[in-house]
Order: structure tokens, then sequence, then C-alpha cells
């Protein structure tokens, strides 16, 4: 392999967070269309779609983290994808429980970043939808004091060969 | 103008892509696999043509 293109600067204010999450079980989605780098388009089994799923202002982020032990080890990726419900309710645990019954098989997320930029989560063209995103972590509180924060912070995460791609096409919902 | 077919794994699913959400079925339109192959750069998985599933005989001099 070898480096075919550089990196510019950018000079605008790049804001951090997630604007809107997407998610849908993987036996749901048939395949992503990879078009040069990224995904253009998204073919759902039947007419399924993917949900949106909103959450607490600046509670969600998507994180991928990749580590290398050495030269000769494969480098893998972890992208975590982490949100918050404010509020406990019934309806919540029920989406929450949903969750948590998709995670054997996996789930693949789409999430918008506060740039405008789309990411694919829990999907990769080595791996198809093999290592779907699972829920790692729930954390529902009530908290203690009337200024704490009561409700739920949910981290869902997929292990991966590569990064994340941008998705420039229509998310089905 | 070769025939555009859909993969059978492909047949029951809905594409989206663009503006545009299409089923994917023995009734598809041909104007509609052209349009899928358009918005894909012709690189869409579920779409071949007649010709592709051809084997192109073999002679030997």
């Amino acid at each position: 392999m070898s480096i075919t293109a550089g990196r510019s600067k950018i000079c605008d204010n790049v804001p951090g967070g997630l604007k809107t999450v997407w998610l849908s079980g993987v036996n749901e989605v048939t395949s992503f269309t990879l078009t040069g780098e990224s995904y253009s388009a998204v073919t759902m089994e039947a007419s399924n779609v993917f949900y949106k799923f909103e959450f607490a202002q600046t509670s969600a982020q998507k994180l991928e983290e990749g580590t290398q032990a050495d030269a000769l080890s494969p480098f893998g990726i972890t992208q975590t994808l982490e949100f918050s419900f404010k509020g406990l309710s019934q309806t919540d645990r029920d989406a929450l429980s949903e969750l948590i019954d998709c995670s054997p098989c996996g789930m693949i997320a789409i999430v918008e970043d506060t740039n405008g930029v789309m990411w694919v989560l829990g999907y990769n063209e080595d791996l198809g939808k093999e290592y779907g995103l699972f829920v790692s972590s729930i954390t529902s509180d009530t908290g203690k004091l009337l200024t704490d924060f009561a409700g739920s912070i949910i981290t869902l995460s997929a292990s991966q060969t590569e990064l994340a791609r941008t998705f420039t096409g229509t998310v089905p919902e | 103008m070769a025939k555009l077919k859909i993969e059978k794994k492909y047949l029951g699913s809905t594409f989206y892509g663009g503006e545009e959400k299409i089923e994917l079925n023995e009734n598809t339109s041909q104007a509609n696999l052209k349009k899928i192959m358009k918005l894909t750069d012709g690189k869409y998985q579920g779409i071949y043509t007649e010709d592709e599933a051809e084997t192109t005989p073999t002679t030997e001099d």
C-alpha cells in the first residue's frame, strides 16, 4: 500500500457532538452501497426502516478508538456510541429493552454529527453486518438530589476492522 | 442495451439512495433499476446485466 493523498487544514469552527441517531437491527439491513470510499445508499430487508432515537442535548458521542499492539498485529477499532435519555419512564424502559434484545445479533447506527456529516457504525466492507453494535452498558439512575441528572445513559459498542465511513444517502425512517 | 436484473438475495428488499425509495422485486421497472445504477455510479451489488451472467466460451488456438 502507498499514501496517495495529503490533507489540508480546516479553518472553520468545528463543533462537537451528535445531532441525530438512527438505529436498526442488523437483520433489517441488506447492505450499504459503497461509492468511492463512502456509502451512498442503503438497502433494507423488505420495507424496514431505521428508527430515530432522540436524546438529551450534548449527551451523544461517536467515538472510534484504534489500537495495534505491534507491527505484526492487525489494527483493531472499537466504535462506541453513547447517548442519554432525560427522565425515566415505562416507554424509555421498553425502548432500552428492545436495544438489549437486539444485541445478540447486533445493530447498525447512522449518526449525524453537528457538522451535518452522517456516519455508519456497526457495518463495514470487511465484515458487513457480522460485527454490529451491541449494548455494552446502560445506566438508569434517578439521582439523589433535586439537581441530579435523572435518566439513562446508553452505550453501544462494536469491534471493527476499519474506520466508520460517511453516509451520503437518505436515511430510511 | 443489456437488460438489468436483480440478484436473488436482493429480491424483496427496498433501496434507499438519494431521494429515491425503490422496491426490488420481479416487477421493478428497468427505468428504476437504471436509476439505482446511476445513483450508485454503477456499483450497486444487487443488480447485474444479463450479459454479465453469461459466460463467454473460450476456444483454444
